[in-house]
């Protein structure tokens, strides 16, 4: 799919610090990006100068057509942000909020409507729509934000934590919603910390730390670049003949095979799904009894720290978002 | 931000609205006179001549009529004629140096008048006597503070943190107004000090009875704050209760004009006034600086147990929900 | 016009959500006129009742015009909030031009300020009475300006303080010194005589007389009361007052607000 948003040299400075580093990115039309990486990353910056909220120090994006610096009115016509923070006064209601929203973006009274219910309705905030958000929890505010963005139905839609402070069962709603978004179309900038939700996520992740931008590819191909990054344990019902480890070591995609007992091999590999059923005939061919067998990939965690060195909860001690 | 509003009324509206406003320095009569059409009254002005102007109102008139009066060397210094038909007619007169002695007030109508005071007034008295009030006002506002806070606490879960601690209910409502009421003190002290500035040197016996007061006055206004928040804990409800009572009780009040003139511009607000805490807090305050004992009070007792009695039954009250009604939760 | 529109929609919400706020005000209003003017009825000098009937007249004008100062004001604490806590990124996300979003909040801050006072200058009308249509429409015409000016102010002081002890400094100074230096309770001549006394600074006199404050209550005044007269000098101040605040206010939120 074409580029919707050229990201050319963008940099925003605070003082001295450049929260956003020279970053290039292009993001195709219908692909959930995910911006993974720390507090204190970059990953806020950079979708507020995307908004247009913020102006950059240096460089530029084209979001469709239109350049943020020479058309922001432009811009923010294609754009639903929901933001890290709740935005809204705390003597407003859910319903006021969203509704009026919805009517900013031009939405048709009676689409508007539905859409408004549907939403709440799915995020079971319906009850609580003439509540004021003062009285709201944390995660109650939370899906307020998101839902403002699920009902615009953006061409472009920009989440930023969109499931922090919620429970695992809303996590999961709006999870899927957001696939829905995707799928009907929209594209989505997914700025998380969270792991799990960048992996199910995203189509192609992107890893920023200190206002850089790692390394962006699919989360398979991100986790594949990690040598022997996949892991095999594989427990012998007696203790493991040389042979079978020598054999072990001829596999090209095995990187490393270590004895972790007599009877316990750790295989470290690539591609575990493709080897597994090499290993598996090896050991019926060689007539080798294994009683247990054990895979694992690396998660995004590892990766993040393959390329900066830290794990991503080493990153964020003293970090902090300008 | 009171800091400012403080300065602010002394140094504006305090001094422009002096020019206009006369305060009592006397009343010359004080019966209710029923002049008949065509009477003379006569009024003896024996106060040392510092007087600025004198007001005639009348009440329970209509129709035709004109006023004159005359200084004791029966010079006609000022004349009027009315078409009144509402309720009350004002007729002022401005001394320049009153002469002492017999003045003469000449009504010349076709019908009666109920009601005929005079009253006698030292001009820029309004000033001194405004900012006495304007200290109480002040007061009251940053005692009344402490229900606000509580709100806050409860918000953030600290309220039943209190309430979880190994100290009796009764200690912490009291520490809690006693704590409000001198936190207020010791926010509006600069600003007393200020007012005392203004005032002028005062007698030190009596302006430490008055200090007591204002005491015992914040620490009533924190526990009525305090109790009332506990008892309605609803924030918003607190919010427009607190808001029409300060709204009413500072101008249902001597706070920023004598309580005659109160009781004379309509006798439901006079009784009112006659029983408000803030009154009593402005009349002995004003009475410890020595602003003149006519205008404020003659006998400090009444307003001092007025204030102990207000001080006491917040206090009680407030001991008496705590201990039997309080508990964490429910806030809205 | 349709993102003006929304944005008036918007702070209106608002509004009447500050309920505890407007129930305050309210109470405030009407014991001053009913409590605090019929009270000072009996006190005033001459210097009042030589040229108008009580202090109660004189004050009901210049009440509707504090009733319509306040609560135009209030959209700068608003804004000001919206700074602190950053939820103004998010009207800077919507799709709308910054000169919309601008024209909207000075816009809604002033029509909030007729709104609220509409009931206070009924009240007056009620007491003093009606002017006919022509001096009616220029009241509305004249406190309207004097409500989007207002409205600017405060908004220009709400972007320009960076935290919430210079916001609330600045706004006081700023309200106090509007509020009582000026013709809203007392006549201006009593400023004027304080000033020729030497009693008074001749700089507040000045800002006394070409307080907007002043010259709407006094306008008011010269069509209901007679007295004082008529000034075409103190509605030119108004204008003047409301065009300088009205686009210096639009342009500094538009400049000031994308800063971070």
């Amino acid at each position: 799919m074409p580029a919707i948003i050229r990201i050319s040299n963008l940099t925003k400075k605070f003082g001295t610090l450049a929260a956003v580093d020279h970053l290039d990115l292009e993001i195709e039309e219908g692909e959930i990006l995910g911006l993974l990486g720390p507090n204190g990353a970059g990953k806020t910056t950079t979708i507020l100068m995307i908004a247009t909220v913020i102006r950059p120090t240096e460089g530029t994006a084209l979001v469709g057509e239109y350049d943020i610096r020479k058309h922001p009115n432009n811009v923010r016509g294609l754009l639903g942000i929901a933001f890290q923070e709740p935005k809204m006064l705390w003597v407003s209601t859910p319903w006021d909020i969203v509704n009026w929203h919805a009517k900013v973006c031009e939405l048709p009274t009676d689409e508007r409507r539905r859409r408004v219910k549907e939403v709440m309705d799915a995020l079971d905030m319906w009850d609580y729509r003439r509540k004021n958000v003062h009285a709201l929890s944390g995660g109650m505010r939370k899906r307020v934000e998101i839902a403002k963005v699920l009902v615009q139905r953006p061409k472009i839609a920009i989440v930023d934590e969109p499931t922090s402070q919620i429970d695992i069962v809303g996590k999961h709603k709006i999870w899927n919603m957001l696939l829905e978004l995707r799928d009907e179309g929209s594209t989505i900038i997914l700025a998380t910390n969270e792991l799990y939700e960048a992996d199910i996520l995203s189509d192609r992740v992107g890893i920023m730390h200190r206002g850089k931008l790692l390394v962006c590819d699919t989360p398979k191909k991100l986790k594949d670049s990690i040598l022997g990054g996949d892991i095999i344990d594989v427990q012998f019902e007696k203790d493991a003949p040389l042979k079978v480890v020598e054999e072990l070591k001829g596999f090209k995609e095995v990187v490393d095979v270590m004895q972790v007992k007599p009877t316990n091999l750790r295989l470290y590999l690539n591609k575990v799904e493709e080897v597994v059923p090499k290993i598996m005939n090896m050991f019926v061919k060689k007539d080798v009894s294994i009683t247990s067998i054990r895979m694992s990939e690396p998660s995004l965690d590892d990766v993040f720290a393959h390329y900066t060195g830290l794990t991503i909860e080493e990153a964020q001690k003293g970090e902090g978002e300008p | 931000m009171r800091a400012i509003w403080f300065i602010s009324q002394i140094a504006l509206f305090g001094l422009i609205a002096s020019r206009m406003i006369n305060v009592p320095g006397g009343t010359l009569t004080t019966d209710t006179i029923n002049l008949a059409p065509f009477q003379e009254h006569t009024f003896q002005v024996n106060t040392p001549a510092h007087l600025s102007g004198m007001t005639i109102n009348l009440s329970s008139f209509q129709g035709l009529g004109e006023i004159y009066v005359y200084s004791p060397n029966g010079t006609l210094v000022k004349s009027d004629d009315f078409n009144s038909s509402a309720n009350l007619y004002s007729f002022s007169y401005d001394f320049a140096n009153p002469d002492l002695g017999i003045w003469t007030v000449r009504l010349v109508a076709n019908a009666s008048a109920d009601e005929f005071k005079l009253y006698a007034y030292k001009a820029g008295d309004y000033f001194r006597y405004y900012v006495a009030g304007l200290s109480i006002m002040t007061l009251y506002s940053a005692a009344i503070f402490i229900g606000f806070d509580i709100y806050e606490e409860a918000e953030h879960g600290v309220f039943e943190y209190l309430l979880s601690l190994p100290v009796s209910r009764r200690q912490l409502v009291l520490g809690r107004s006693i704590g409000g009421g001198l936190r207020s003190f010791i926010y509006v002290g600069p600003l007393i000090g200020v007012s005392l500035y203004v005032l002028g040197a005062v007698n030190p016996l009596s302006f430490l009875v008055s200090l007591f007061a204002l005491f015992l006055f914040s620490f009533g206004v924190s526990g009525m704050s305090i109790t009332i928040a506990v008892m309605i804990k609803s924030s918003d409800r607190f919010d427009i209760l607190m808001g029409v009572l300060d709204a009413l009780i500072v101008r249902l009040s001597t706070a920023m004009y004598p309580l005659a003139i109160v009781q004379a511009a309509n006798p439901l607000y006079g009784g009112v006034a006659s029983f408000n805490p803030v009154t009593f807090a402005a009349d002995l305050f004003r009475w410890g600086t020595g602003i003149e004992a006519i205008i404020s009070l003659d006998n400090p007792l009444l307003p001092l147990l007025g204030i102990i009695a207000f001080f006491a039954f917040f206090t009680f009250v407030g001991v008496v929900i705590y201990d039997r009604r309080i508990e964490g939760g429910g806030w809205q | 016009m349709k993102a003006v529109l929304h944005i008036l929609e918007h702070d209106f919400r608002n509004f009447f959500r500050y309920k505890w706020w407007l129930v305050g005000l309210i109470s405030m209003n009407l014991a001053d006129l009913f409590i605090m003017a019929i009270v000072y009825n009996y006190m005033v000098s001459s210097a009042v009742t030589k040229s108008y009937k009580s202090y109660f007249e004189f004050f009901a004008p210049g009440l509707a015009v504090t009733g319509l100062f306040a609560s135009a004001f209030m959209i700068g604490r608003e804004i000001n909030m919206e700074r602190r806590r950053e939820v103004h990124h998010y009207m800077l996300s919507l799709p709308m031009t910054r000169l919309e979003l601008a024209i909207g909040r000075v816009l809604s801050g002033g029509l909030r300020g007729m709104l609220y006072m509409s009931p206070l200058l009924l009240t007056c009308f009620i007491f003093l009475g009606f002017p006919d249509i022509l001096e009616l429409l220029s009241i509305l015409a004249v406190l309207f300006l004097l409500a989007i000016g207002i409205s600017g102010l405060s908004i220009a002081i709400a972007v320009s303080t960076s935290s919430l002890e210079k916001f609330i400094t600045a706004r006081g100074l700023v309200y106090y010194t509007l509020f009582f230096c000026s013709s809203v309770f007392y006549p201006l001549s009593l400023i004027q005589q304080l000033g020729q006394d030497g009693k008074f600074p001749t700089m507040l006199v000045t800002l006394a007389e070409i307080n907007p404050l002043s010259g709407a209550s006094d306008m008011i005044r010269s069509f209901l009361l007679g007295y004082p007269p008529f000034s075409l000098t103190s509605i030119i101040n108004v204008l003047f007052f409301s065009a300088i605040f009205t686009f210096g206010a639009a342009f500094a939120y538009i400049e000031i607000i994308e800063r971070k």
